[in-house]
């Protein structure tokens, strides 16, 4: 071995130097970059997935309006912030983010997350910028879309477009069943008999897709049995006071619905119901194919069949489905309910002016429009619908949505929303899974589930 | 927390009862064995056969089916933001590996080779904390974290290391341990300092452990998914295992770029392993792969 | 002065504390000890000591993720406990949890017995592409071997074209029992070699000298095997049901949980209470639970692994 030298080693020495250099630089760099430009940065955050037919159409979209608004504004500079993921991870990054002391400036997010935002104090009140000239958009919103981003008596958030749904039919599979076209069911028994005759007729079709299970998260729900919850005796989720009801007349319906969907072989397995690949798409897979009859579906399924988002293109779709509102349980009306996304501006944003510049441009015509024909929404302002734009966008059935809004009900906002839902949906899937499981045995163990989570001073029974 | 079990060392051919070769017992016991390996092998490769043979396929689908042979699925994952998640996990790996064996050395050579108070305690600590699953800590970790706007890739490659930390401290020093004394007392009598005599002496020759620990750290950061979903607030920060999490959430999956990307982030653990074994030619050591 | 240089006769008090002083046996404590000691332990007592702590602390308050009580929190004493306590959901999660933990152990100690075994008396080249198959499915991160996994137990997947049962959905079936599978899957290649390894040591005299005596494979296994094993085996136990207590990644892309709560072991119950259902402090209560079973594995694991010196 050779001999070593006493002397502390030189490369230490260096090595440590150059560690403590390293360290004032970047301080440095930290400080002086917070003082030294003159330009304002806004982030915006928003699902990137989920919002959009898909993640190309978002990305499109996001692109060209980052694009116009920097070209607009150049003293501003617009970071995207695409969060991916299906919805209930898009709703955990984004909590994580606003936790952090720089939270994004803008967001784009579901409706039902607004009063839980805004009680953690996120969101700037928006009243005083709406009710300004050149916000002519919010004015025309119809009064129950304006309520959707309010609580008491501030605005704060805006819709950027609307979900409602409605009963999509396949005409060759009706008629075959002998079913008369155009179809427009009274009530729910009518549903079913269309469905029992369906799978007379022709035994590979699957004959009614309802929503089933967890794994779409609430999103799922939306777009499936809150519908039918919304058209039965006793639509009610909430009451007035808060609490969340886990035992009523129309629960027991809407389950005893379920039960007899699935006990008699008329709804769609559950490996297609339980599938992680975002479910509430599949219908628009399996009408093309013709292998589905009926489908209890939102109103972006039509858009999946444009070219432009192509899950698949199917052109002959307009001609070849048809449309029908959900019926209320013994007729009388329909029923839908409405879920949309909504724009937010953080509560700590330093560049409030540049973030209402960004959504009011967001909810300018032509790209409200397109986000519209892309994300499947019905554009909240009303005088967009008989836009050229928005009317020949090839997505077939928007007029027929747009004519179903007015029968849309809202939806409860509150943390206990997810959990109550969370329950309802696994009693939809043990309903699927399990088809000899009754209504009542259902509501019984949705009842135990949510009043176990949420604590009996927050739930309910109603008659 | 568990190292990784390496390959033994190249197989000593044992010897093997004499056969009586005119039973028919021992013919049929050899059949039976052959042919139950062979049913284990089939058991154990089919679920590897549908990535193997999905991420050549153009038109892949869960289904397993002969392929339509193109390179276009990892044509597609290594590029863009795919790419660049998978960059990240590099990063990540590599600083909480560095930060790991680093601080892992210094500390495995002092509880080897000098006087500590409460020495026994402490590696009790040290055994104990290895077999505690440190990254269901992450809720604790994460509030902390949030406060001081720590949600982002370096400070969750720190946490990382922590959670390797016990279980590589554990190793080195067994390492460092069989390392002859006399070889430092010759360097120290010759005036080394205690940085020389660890980059001279100890680090050389303890280095299958110290590599094993490493290998053990870089592969437990490789592979975890809890830790950056919870920790990693940017998106364009995170790690590859989220994405292969977020194809499962996409309306239309891309059932071939799944499974290019599962196998391509597969390479890297395989190439260490492949490397380690290598390694441990004289050797066994006993742990467990960490998963999680 | 050395120790050969002393006087027994005329060797004074201050003689003694000066040899005490540069005694060869004894190790003196050196400051550097401190700056080598330092950094290790610093990173653990700062992000595993303290967030442990902290962590038994949020347990008890009424932290959420968003909301009110995301901004002003506090402590509740008891009240998580009560929650605890009542939860049914906790407590299904802490069956499905030691389910899949003991279907794990089961399947992981029989299934790597029965290789190392059987390839003991393999040919070499059988040996290599077996041996090699189960390693190679061992290395597989966790994400990779879930995703694998689910496409082939999916409905249309591997199983179902191989068994024929097309229209079969396996993973939504029998969730836990898939899950458990694919757990055991990742996990045999490592106790396969640890066996084999161990068997390696078990002298063929004493089998031979079993077998000419016509003791069944039983019995050689239970006399002789068995008792050498053991230690091996037991680490091969405590280490399995500590992955698989912490196994997040294999099964929240399996199932996420689901379906209903079939697969929803206590890291992913902790994971949705924390960030779905947005119980921030409740979900850190769970974790504690896992510390506290984790505890107890762990203790057991040191009594094992540590040098019996």
């Amino acid at each position: 071995m050779k001999p070593m030298k006493r002397t502390k080693s030189p490369r230490v020495f260096f090595a440590s130097t150059l560690l403590a250099m390293t360290v004032a630089a970047g301080v440095s760099a930290g400080v002086s970059s917070a003082g030294a430009s003159a330009k304002v940065n806004i982030t915006v955050a928003y699902a990137v997935d989920t919002t959009f037919d898909t993640t190309a159409l978002a990305n499109k979209w996001w692109g060209a309006l980052q694009k116009e608004f920097e070209a607009k504004y150049p003293n501003v500079t617009l970071t995207l912030d695409p969060i991916h993921g299906g919805e209930p991870d898009f709703l955990t990054k984004l909590a994580l983010q606003f936790k952090q002391s720089n939270p994004p400036d803008v967001i784009q997010f579901p409706s039902t997350e607004i009063a839980l935002y805004q009680s953690s104090g996120y969101l700037a009140a928006m009243d005083s910028y709406l009710s300004g000239s050149g916000m002519s958009w919010f004015s025309q919103f119809p009064p129950v879309i304006q309520n959707e981003g309010k609580i008491g008596s501030h605005t704060y958030a805006v819709s950027a477009g609307e979900n409602n749904n409605g009963l999509y039919y396949d005409k060759a599979v009706l008629q075959k069943a002998g079913i008369k076209l155009p179809w427009q069911p009274k009530t729910w028994a009518d549903i079913i008999t269309a469905a029992k005759a369906i799978k007379k007729a022709e035994p590979k079709v699957i004959p009614l897709w309802t929503d089933a299970g967890t794994s779409a998260g609430p999103a799922g729900a939306e777009y499936g049995i809150l519908n039918l919850l919304a058209g039965s005796d006793n639509p009610s989720i909430q009451t007035a006071s808060g609490k969340y009801v886990v035992s009523s007349k129309g629960l027991l319906e809407t389950l005893n619905f379920y039960h007899q969907v699935f006990s008699q072989g008329l709804g769609a397995p559950t490996s297609q119901l339980f599938s992680a690949n975002n479910a509430p798409n599949i219908p628009s897979a399996d009408f093309a194919k013709g292998t589905l009859g009926i489908a209890v579906a939102a109103n972006f399924i039509g858009g999946n069949w444009t070219k432009q988002v192509s899950f698949p293109y199917w052109p002959q779709a307009s001609t070849a489905m048809g449309i029908a509102g959900i019926p209320k349980i013994n007729g009388g009306g329909y029923a839908s309910v409405l879920s949309g996304w909504d724009f937010g501006i953080s509560s700590k944003t330093k560049a409030m002016t540049a973030a209402q510049n960004l959504v009011n441009m967001m909810q300018e015509p032509t790209n409200m429009i397109e986000a519209a024909n892309w994300a499947g929404w019905v554009p909240p302002v009303k005088s967009y619908w008989n836009n050229p734009l928005y009317a020949n966008f090839d997505a077939p059935f928007a007029k027929e949505f747009g004519q179903l809004l007015p029968w849309s009900t809202e939806l409860p906002s509150s943390a206990n929303f997810t959990v109550w839902v969370q329950g309802l949906e696994q009693v939809s899937g043990t309903l699927a899974q399990t088809p000899s499981t009754t209504g009542s045995a259902a509501m019984a163990a949705m009842k135990s589930y949510v009043t176990n989570q949420l604590g009996s001073s927050s739930v309910t029974s109603l008659p | 927390m568990s190292a990784p079990v390496l390959p033994p060392a190249a197989p000593v051919e044992r010897e093997m009862p004499p056969e009586n070769t005119s039973t028919q017992r021992t013919r049929w016991r050899s059949a039976g064995t052959h042919l139950t390996l062979t049913a284990f092998g089939i058991l154990f490769l089919v679920p590897m056969l549908w990535l193997l043979l999905a991420s050549v396929d153009a038109n892949a689908s869960w289904g397993l089916e002969w392929p339509h042979l193109s390179l276009v699925n990892f044509r597609n994952v290594l590029t863009g933001s795919l790419f660049h998640a998978l960059w990240n996990s590099v990063v990540l790996s590599v600083v909480s590996t560095a930060i790991a064996s680093i601080t892992g050395v210094f500390a495995a050579y002092a509880l080897s080779r000098r006087r500590i108070p409460f020495k026994t305690s402490l590696l009790m600590f040290i055994l104990f904390s290895s077999g505690v699953p440190l990254a269901i800590m992450v809720i604790p970790v994460y509030e902390m974290f949030s406060r001081y706007n720590l949600l982002t890739i370096v400070p969750t490659a720190i946490f990382l290391s922590v959670t390797s930390l016990p279980f590589e401290v554990y190793l080195m020093k067994n390492f460092i341990d069989a390392v002859p004394g006399d070889l430092e007392e010759a360097a120290r009598i010759e005036g080394a300092s205690t940085f020389q005599v660890l980059r001279q002496v100890i680090v050389p020759n303890a280095m299958p452990g110290i590599a094993a620990a490493s290998i053990f750290g870089f592969v437990n950061s490789w592979g975890s998914l809890v830790v950056p979903l919870i920790l990693i607030s940017p998106t364009d920060q995170q790690p590859a295992p989220i994405e292969i999490y977020t194809f499962l959430t996409l309306p239309k999956p891309e059932y071939g770029n799944i499974a290019a990307y599962s196998l391509v982030f597969c390479v890297p653990v395989f190439l260490l392993y492949a490397v380690s074994s290598r390694l441990f030619r004289e050797g066994f050591v006993l742990g467990g792969g960490v998963k999680g | 002065m050395t120790v050969s240089t002393i006087n027994a006769d005329t060797v004074t008090g201050p003689d003694l504390a000066q040899l005490w002083k540069t005694r060869r046996d004894r190790e003196r404590f050196q400051w550097s000890s401190l700056a080598l000691m330092t950094p290790a332990f610093g990173l653990l007592a700062v992000l595993f000591l303290v967030p442990m702590g902290y962590a038994v602390y949020l347990g008890l308050t009424n932290l959420t993720l968003v909301g009110p009580d995301s901004v002003k929190w506090g402590f509740t004493g008891m009240a998580n406990l009560i929650r605890l306590h009542q939860d049914t959901t906790f407590w299904t999660s802490l069956w499905v949890t030691a389910g899949f933990i003991g279907g794990s152990i089961v399947g992981v100690v029989v299934a790597g017995y029965w290789l190392a075994s059987l390839l003991m008396r393999a040919r070499p080249w059988m040996r290599v592409v077996v041996g090699g198959i189960v390693v190679v499915s061992w290395m597989m991160p966790a994400v990779t071997a879930g995703m694998t996994w689910y496409a082939s137990t999916t409905q249309g997947g591997a199983l179902g074209t191989l068994t024929g049962l097309h229209g079969t959905n396996f993973l939504d079936n029998w969730p836990l029992i898939v899950v458990t599978m694919a757990n055991v899957w990742s996990m045999t290649g490592f106790s396969m070699l640890v066996m084999g390894a161990a068997l390696r040591n078990v002298p063929s005299e004493a089998i031979e000298a079993a077998i000419v005596e016509n003791a069944s494979a039983w019995q050689r296994f239970r006399m002789i095997v068995l008792p050498l094993l053991r230690p091996t085996m037991i680490a091969v136990v405590l280490l399995t049901a500590l992955l698989s207590l912490a196994n997040f990644g294999l099964i929240y892309i399996m199932t996420q949980g689901g379906p209903g709560n079939a697969t929803n072991i206590l890291p992913l119950y902790s994971y949705q209470q924390a960030f779905s259902f947005n119980n921030l402090a409740y979900g850190a209560l769970i974790g504690n639970v896992m510390v506290v079973i984790a505890t107890v594995f762990g203790i057991f694991y040191v009594r094992v692994a540590s040098p019996k010196s």
